[in-house]
């Protein structure tokens, strides 16, 4: 791929530019050809759709080739007071390569389709849930693709059990079923309030019930599977690595899976609100959880965490030295 | 503690492991009420099939050497037969004994042959 300076894209170069002029010969036909300027609107949509499409393309690309910086690395690093060897550097930098390719993926996807299904629907609205949701889903996926410690030419593993509490507080582990439990208790109700006779959009209703169990399932099945991804025995700084690899991984999921249940919660909470009739009380509270969620969600992500000795095992002399 | 398989080797994966975990509960080496890792954690980090895995725990469950409870895991069983010290003591001479005919058919001295015992002993 050609570059221009600063290892930017010739390609997404080449895309800005033009969408620029789209948006430039639009404003000329609106000062000068204002009967044009509807038509003009709307066959402009698909170009511009199409072209930010091709900038999210080359941003993706762009991204997946560029290197990890060091800041990354050693903030990582910094957060399990992981000792970054000749041993274990390609491992986490691997692990940061392909959740920052499939995270920014999934929100470059979820862009486009949020400025392209609001068009469709003559807004240019960009929902921050869907935003998150596409990026969360990025997460998933990327935790389904980490590669797991190669095995040795004997094969050796620890006799201690992994516990998830070696890898996070336990009030994370329990974040996830706890929301979820929240979220079933607001269904219940507006499923109470729609057998009692009240307005309640049952579409809306059963939609954001369904998505929330969908995202306690995926994010439960997806903590286990990080949880009981592959460990044979290797060299100490290699699985401590490995567990600082796992620890992340559970730190995002639990605080992107509870956000994303909650937004779905506060969906609920809106559809009570608009079957009381406007209750301010609900929408004050929902509005408070959907601003308040997401910096929660970021804190539990971030979180330093180090490791419990517990999960440490030996070397072994044949183990492979890398992963 | 870990446990190893050799994929090569003619005896079963399960049986081997059964006879590492049977020999380090026989020693005292794995106490009564220690958790083993769950079946799928140790299939995984052997990259065996879980059934290999369950089959080795069935056979220690039914010697007596471990209990399996719904939600609570395996543990090695209160009580478990554990080997008297002088049972110990003869089967390392044993397997030294093995070593030592295998060390002298390689042309090994006494002194390489040490070392090579040492570091696999080195944690």
């Amino acid at each position: 791929m050609r570059m221009l300076r600063y290892n930017v894209p010739m390609p997404m170069v080449v895309a800005v530019l033009a969408a620029a002029m789209a948006a430039a010969l639009l404003l000329v036909i609106r000062v000068f050809s204002p009967e044009m300027f509807a038509i003009a609107f709307l066959l402009g949509i698909p170009v511009i759709v199409g072209i930010l499409a091709l900038v999210l393309w080359w941003l993706v690309d762009f991204i997946e080739v560029a290197p990890v910086s060091r800041d990354r690395l050693e903030r990582f690093a910094r957060r399990h007071d992981l000792e970054v060897t000749a041993n274990n550097g390609a491992q986490v930098i691997r692990y940061l390569a392909t959740t920052r390719r499939w995270r920014s993926a999934g929100l470059a996807v979820s862009l486009v389709l949020a400025v392209g299904w609001g068009v469709v629907g003559g807004t240019y609205r960009l929902d921050f849930l869907t935003l998150f949701a596409g990026w969360f889903v990025g997460a998933l996926i990327a935790e389904a693709r980490i590669d797991h410690l190669t095995y040795g030419r004997r094969r050796a593993a620890s006799l201690v059990p992994r516990r998830p509490t070696a890898y996070l507080p336990s009030f994370f582990w329990s974040l996830v079923p706890i929301v979820g439990g929240l979220a079933a208790l607001t269904a219940v109700a507006c499923a109470v309030l729609s057998a009692r006779g009240w307005p309640v959009a049952p579409g809306r209703a059963i939609g954001w019930g369904l998505a929330a169990a969908a995202v306690v399932v995926a994010v439960r099945r997806m903590q286990l599977h990080v949880l009981r991804r592959p460990q044979p025995v290797a060299a100490p700084d290699v699985l401590a690595a490995d567990d600082a690899i796992r620890s992340r991984s559970l730190h995002v999921l639990a605080g992107g899976g509870a956000t994303l249940i909650v937004f779905c919660a506060s969906g609920l909470l809106a559809t009570i609100s608009a079957a009381l009739g406007g209750n301010h009380d609900l929408d004050t509270l929902g509005q408070l959880v959907v601003f308040a969620m997401p910096l929660y969600g970021w804190s539990v992500a971030v979180r330093r965490w180090r490791i419990g000795p517990a999960s440490r095992v030996g070397p072994a002399k044949d183990a492979p030295a890398g992963a | 503690m870990i446990v190893e398989v050799d994929t090569d080797s003619a005896v079963p994966p399960y049986e081997q492991i059964r006879q590492q975990l049977a020999t380090m509960i026989g020693a005292g080496v794995l106490d009564a009420g220690t958790h083993l890792p769950p079946i799928r954690q140790l299939a995984a980090d052997l990259g065996l099939a879980t059934n290999t895995v369950a089959r080795a725990y069935r056979e220690l469950e039914s010697e007596g050497l471990v209990v399996s409870r719904v939600r609570h895991g395996t543990t090695v069983a209160e009580g478990a037969p554990g080997l008297p010290r002088a049972e110990v003591r003869r089967r390392l001479a044993e397997a030294a004994h093995t070593y030592a005919a295998t060390a002298r058919q390689l042309g090994v001295d006494a002194n390489e042959a040490v070392a090579a015992v040492r570091r696999e002993l080195e944690p």
